[in-house]
């Protein structure tokens, strides 16, 4: 009789005992108490919310913890952080490898993630230290796109000035060097339009900026923000870079072109070879310019301003597709497209290499169809349509890019129509409504007009 | 008026007094000779194994009510991967402990009261005392021990159970496997989480062994009193339970202050 | 009967009271080892609380209770507990341990104070049950058994380390007259061996048949004690008038 409940409370508290045990080992488990374990060191300048204790992973896998966290000394060191990391994983980590903080989903703890090293290095010793990459934060990352915009700006702003002042110096000396200028106004004249693209394009970033960083809350739920994130402020700080090169090169030329005007003027000097450097120097900075337009131009397009370019989508066509386009996502019901019909063989002839330029019976060819267009500008924008019927489908849709690029780039520069205003698109060789059977080579100019306006045109017509 | 409310808290303070009293000698004597194994085991098998199968299906049920609560409330942030580890952590660190409490004073603080008030009234324990048995350790420490070793098992039961009930509810929802399960459920169980708060059910199986045993000795007045007693014995260890509870969390959070 | 030692238990002025009711009051009496005393009363005056301090269950509020000499009210637990296993206690109802069945109550007081392996125990308790008559209920549990075969049962169990003194509280109380009969001739018997008797009750003819002293508590005090012929002959109306009662329940 006594002996069934002694088994029976024998049962109880071994049962007890190894449920205990098991959660202990569940929990020590987890925190690799019972594997072997290797010391390594890493540094932050900011923890971020980061814990004794914290998980530690290798390349996503399971592999340890935090297990001390040093202070440092002053206020511009760095947290030293110690992490027990499970041996088999030793292999993984190179001296090169990588340690990032991260949050385990949206709401879970932050985390170290060890990034695998490269082959080619060594393992990390025991007790050695890693590079780091600091944790990230959302809000910094958009104050630092923000502070480089209007860096961008203000540099762009002081390269503008300096251009205008290299071009009057070379406009004062005109008389004396008649040759000079013609020269070199070409190279000048693509400066100044790049000048004129790069601030546009800042002054918009700007206000995206200012205007994206409303929406976060909706952009927090993309995973790869991270990524994206990091690309702007990367292509930030590459533009920069730049604006500083293209500040100093227009230094340099409106130096060198002093320099040259004044060697020209005492006539004694060795003025034709001052004059190549001049080019040399007048080609760099035109470069530059490009370069820095080109980028300004991809940060516009960058993930985390994205929502703001769909809200006026009418004059951002590269996020829509040719499809949508044909489907009338610009007229959107409440406008209608309007198009005039140039073809290729009026607009275009042959330039070098077998590219195609505009000829100057297409340049007067356009102006006679934008002096329709002019008065519903700029309250209602303009895209260039290109088409092209030769070659493959891709080898049609780049040439009527390039067409419908050339146009552009011609529209912009002959009526100063706004950049944001003026869109273009290729559409291969499909052609509805065109007056050769929905197929054309060449471009159309379609206007969007308000459909209250269009009562007006059409009653005109 | 003031006269009777005073006297009420007088007589209120004393009877804490003397539950006070009753325990810290318990304690005393637990660690003095002769030492009761038998009884403690018997007790054990009583307090423990017999309430085993309450606690192992209330357990079951809390899981499956408590995974349906995380996921209402965790599905909202787009974070169901939480689930299991939400529900461990409630489970571990509060609602396990707490709620075995609570129906542990209810089966065995309303047994053990009524068990001793019953031998009080029919004389079984002057009947000890004149076998020269020591009444107080042999029925009092030997049901307090049996109570402190038994809750934090019963406990681990609950919290094992409730989450084996929540893997249930969670793998009909979402298919999840059971590693899986298991791997998450513990993912941020830390052991401060689970040692301090299993080990508080100690001191509450002290508080349900001891006020009960308290009641059952001053159990009077016949078979009336045994009634009165049972009730008051469950009534009196549900409160104690509630109320230490708040201090010993504080306390854990205090000593261990990881786990805030 | 003239030495000192002779004296089992002594009562030396002991009062006790409970709140404002004062059970015991001054009360001074010797019991002589190896005899039957029977001590008589009313409910409620204190006869139980007598047997109580006997075996220290209750302590005085002023006097002593001596024990073949020794103060059971001074003595520490472990000195009380060697006094109390030289003592058999058969209380009103039994108080059969419940939880037990009915030989492992008288198998308890042997268990707990005997180093005697299992099968002893057994063959003594088995042999202590059928000294009452028991012999056959030795694994029922106390629940299933009648008054008498409880009161019997107890009587084993008080029994059961062979005690120089039995303390017996209501022998008779709540039995048909046959089962006390019964119980007074196990009692008797006891005596017999030279078992120092202390029996409570209020059954005239029952405290005839067992005690060879009788003393009577009214109100506390002790208002007379002697043979049973000399009770009959006291001169206290109130004892006269008890005696002459056949007891009632």
């Amino acid at each position: 009789m006594v002996s069934a409940k002694v088994v029976g409370a024998g049962a109880f508290v071994v049962v007890g005992l190894l449920l205990f045990t098991v959660a202990l080992f569940f929990i020590g488990e987890r925190r690799m108490l019972f594997t072997d374990r290797f010391p390594v060191y890493t540094e932050f300048a900011s923890l971020g919310q980061l814990e004794m204790g914290a998980v530690v992973r290798v390349a996503g896998a399971s592999a340890g913890e935090v297990t001390e966290i040093r202070v440092p000394t002053s206020p511009g060191g760095k947290f030293r952080v110690k992490m027990e990391v499970r041996e088999d994983l030793h292999q993984l980590i190179r001296v090169d490898s990588v340690a990032v903080t991260q949050t385990e989903g949206l709401v879970g703890a932050l985390f170290i993630n060890i990034q695998t090293g490269s082959e080619a290095q060594p393992q990390v010793p025991e007790g050695g230290t890693i590079p780091s990459r600091e944790p990230f934060a959302i809000a910094d990352l958009l104050q630092q796109a923000s502070d480089t915009a209007a860096l961008v700006k203000e540099t762009v702003e002081a390269l503008r000035g300096d251009i205008e002042t290299a071009v009057s110096q070379v406009a004062l000396t005109a008389e004396d060097a008649h040759g000079l200028l013609q020269d070199i106004r070409p190279d000048i004249t693509a400066m100044a339009k790049n000048g004129t693209r790069i601030s546009d394009n800042t002054q918009q970033l700007v206000a995206r900026i200012n205007a994206g960083e409303g929406t976060i809350g909706k952009l927090i739920n993309d995973d790869t923000l991270y990524v994206r994130a990091r690309e702007l402020a990367d292509q930030s700080k590459e533009v920069m870079a730049q604006s500083k090169e293209v500040m100093a090169n227009v230094k340099a030329v409106s130096d060198e072109a002093r320099r040259a005007i004044s060697d020209f003027r005492s006539k004694d000097g060795p003025a034709q070879g001052l004059f190549g450097d001049m080019r040399l120097a007048l080609l760099q900075a035109r470069e530059a310019t490009s370069d820095m337009a080109d980028n300004m131009e991809a940060m516009k397009h960058n993930f985390l301003l994205r929502g703001f370019f769909n809200k006026r989508g009418y004059f951002d066509l590269d996020a829509i597709s040719p499809d949508e386009y044909r489907k009338g996502v610009l007229e959107n019901g409440k406008r209608k497209a309007m198009r005039t019909w140039l073809s290729a063989a009026v607009l275009f002839e042959p330039g070098p290499e077998g590219t195609e330029v505009l000829s100057q019976d297409g340049r007067a060819r356009l102006d006679s169809a934008m002096a329709t267009y002019l008065k519903y500008i700029p309250s209602n924008p303009i895209v260039v349509e290109g088409y092209a019927t030769t070659g493959t489908t891709g080898e049609r849709f780049s040439q009527g890019r390039i067409r419908a690029g050339i146009v552009r780039e011609y529209l912009l520069g002959r009526y100063e129509l706004g950049p944001s205003n003026t869109g273009f698109i290729s559409l291969g060789n499909d052609a509805q409504g065109s007056p050769s059977d929905d197929k054309w080579d060449g471009v159309a100019i379609a206007l969007f007009l308000e459909s209250a306006a269009l009562q007006f045109v059409e009653v005109a017509k | 008026m003031y006269a009777r409310v005073g006297a009420a808290i007088l007589a209120a303070l004393a009877e804490v007094g003397e539950v006070s009293l009753f325990g810290l000698r318990a304690l005393r004597e637990a660690l003095l000779p002769p030492y009761e194994f038998g009884e403690v085991i018997r007790h054990v098998y009583e307090i423990g194994w017999k309430s085993a199968p309450l606690i192992a299906l209330s357990g079951f049920a809390i899981g499956i009510v408590l995974s349906m609560h995380t996921r209402a409330s965790l599905e909202r942030f787009g974070a169901e991967a939480m689930i299991p580890a939400g529900l461990a952590i409630a489970l571990i660190r509060e609602t396990g402990p707490l709620v075995t409490g609570l129906l542990v004073s209810g089966r065995v603080g309303a047994g053990i009261g009524a068990e001793l008030g019953a031998m009080k009234v029919t004389e079984q324990i002057d009947a000890l005392e004149a076998s020269a048995v020591d009444s107080f350790k042999y029925l009092a420490v030997t049901r307090i021990i049996a109570c402190i070793i038994a809750m934090p098992m019963l406990t681990l039961i609950m919290d094992f159970c409730g989450i084996v009930g929540g893997y249930l509810a969670e793998s009909t929802i979402s298919g999840m496997s059971w590693q899986l399960y298991f791997q998450r459920a513990f993912s941020l169980v830390e052991f401060n989480d689970f040692i301090p708060a299993t080990m508080k059910t100690a001191v509450f199986g002290m508080i349900i062994g001891t006020i009960a045993s308290y009641l059952g000795f001053s159990t009077t007045q016949g078979t009336e009193g045994v009634g009165r007693t049972s009730t008051r014995s469950v009534v009196l260890a549900s409160m104690m339970i509630i109320v230490s509870n708040v201090v010993l969390v504080k306390l854990i959070f205090f000593l261990f202050p990881a786990t805030g | 009967m003239t030495a000192e030692n002779d004296v089992a238990i002594r009562l030396d002025g002991v009062s006790k009271a409970f709140g404002a009711l004062k059970v015991l009051d001054n009360v001074t009496l010797d019991i002589k080892g190896g005899t039957a005393f029977c001590l008589l009363g009313r409910s409620g005056t204190g006869k139980s609380v007598t047997l109580k301090h006997i075996i220290g269950l209750l302590k005085p509020d002023s006097g002593h209770v001596l024990v073949h000499g020794k103060k059971i009210d001074e003595l520490k637990r472990q000195e009380l507990s060697e006094v109390r296993r030289s003592m058999g206690f058969l209380f009103q109802n039994a108080a059969l341990f419940d939880s037990i069945s009915v030989g492992e109550n008288v198998a308890f007081p042997m268990r707990r104070h005997t180093d005697w392996d299992e099968a002893k125990i057994r063959e003594v308790s088995k042999a202590k049950l059928a000294d009452v008559g028991l012999e056959k209920d030795y694994d029922k549990m106390p629940g299933d058994l009648s008054g008498g075969m409880k009161k019997r049962a107890g009587l084993a169990r008080a029994m059961a380390l062979d005690p120089e003194i039995l303390l017996v509280d209501e022998p008779s109380a709540g039995l048909d007259p046959i089962t006390a009969g019964e119980i007074d001739d196990l009692l008797v018997e006891l005596k017999k061996k030279g078992t120092t008797l202390v029996v409570v009750t209020h059954n005239i003819p029952s405290a005839r048949h067992i005690g060879d002293e009788l003393a009577m508590l009214h109100e506390g005090k002790l208002i007379a004690q002697g043979t049973a012929a000399e009770l009959d002959r006291s001169e206290h109306e109130l004892v006269r008038a008890f005696m002459r009662s056949e007891g009632a329940g």
